[in-house]
């Protein structure tokens, strides 16, 4: 559900960087570069596909979602019961599970 | 003859709970927001590396604003026309955490670096390093329903008030933050800074 660097290597290799841009530019999240105003490819906190994968968002339309959901290896399904099915983790207990 | 127009006081609507602060979200995409859990949290599935600053002296400040060019004309005295030339987004407060390495590095961006040896030590070494933006938001309950929340979300921010803080033994350490949005160029144009929403079902 979430798309960055480490996650898209395990998935394209050494294309990663162009799989994230992709991403990046079909989803709506703004440009990837190392300049201001950009998203910095290696940004830790990575782009949360489910948001846009979700049926009920329709600002972006069915290929791209199909090509993110390819690229990304997400199920779409998985991104609707989460986002609109509420099948949520919580953060708290996830920090306390990693003794944070 | 006249109507009456009905009064919203909007008390529910009032901002009275405590906040929390958290970064290294995952960016949301267009007409999408930050994932949340039904706790308030942000979902761990999708914002992986989610950072919670821990607790502030007094919550935090939430500011839009923008700064308006008026233009005049010599026939009129007023103001015939406005140009939004600026706008800035930001969250200001101050945390307690000082000793908490992870937090201070998160207040040091370009600056601070994380070092650690594990059951040893943790530091940040001060110096030179790439900055790294953040997605930050401030998410707290509703007093019109506390199971909803409402979130304050800067897509890209930057801590601008460096770290500084008093140790002593008669008052409470604290250090001032300010997280400063910037704009994601190429996003939509209504779209570009933050977003502010709640959840209503």
């Amino acid at each position: 559900m979430n798309a960055n660097l480490e996650t898209l290597a395990k998935i394209h290799g050494d294309k990663a960087e162009a799989a994230f841009r992709e991403v990046a530019d079909l989803g709506g999240f703004g440009p990837v570069g190392t300049a201001e105003g950009q998203i910095h490819p290696s940004y830790a906190g990575g782009l949360d596909v489910a948001g846009v994968l979700a049926e009920s968002n329709t600002a972006v339309g069915p290929e791209a979602k199909a090509r993110i959901a390819e690229l990304t290896g997400v199920d779409r399904k998985a991104a609707d019961a989460l986002i609109d099915g509420g099948q949520t983790t919580s953060s708290a207990d996830k920090m306390k599970k990693d003794g944070k | 003859m006249t109507t009456a127009s009905t009064p919203q006081w909007r008390t529910n609507a009032i901002a009275l709970n405590q906040g929390q602060l958290w970064g290294n979200l995952a960016l949301p995409g267009a007409a999408a927001r930050v994932t949340l859990h039904t706790d308030g949290t942000p979902d761990a599935i999708t914002n992986t590396t989610a950072f919670h600053y821990g607790a502030t002296k007094a919550g935090s400040k939430l500011s839009v604003k923008s700064q308006q060019t008026k233009f005049y004309v010599d026939e009129f005295r007023g103001p015939i026309v406005t140009n939004i030339d600026q706008i800035d987004m930001s969250i200001a407060g101050e945390l307690v955490g000082v000793t908490d390495m992870d937090v201070m590095t998160n207040l040091l961006p370009g600056v601070g670096t994380y070092a650690t040896t594990a059951s040893t030590f943790k530091e940040i070494r001060i110096g030179i390093k790439a900055i790294t933006y953040q997605c930050i938001a401030v998410i707290f309950p509703l007093i019109e329903d506390t199971t909803k929340f409402g979130i304050f979300n800067i897509y890209s921010g930057l801590n601008d008030a460096g770290a500084e803080w008093t140790q002593s033994r008669k008052e409470l350490g604290f250090t001032p933050f300010n997280f400063i949005g910037y704009e994601l160029t190429t996003r939509a144009v209504t779209d570009t800074l933050g977003n502010y929403w709640k959840q209503i079902a």
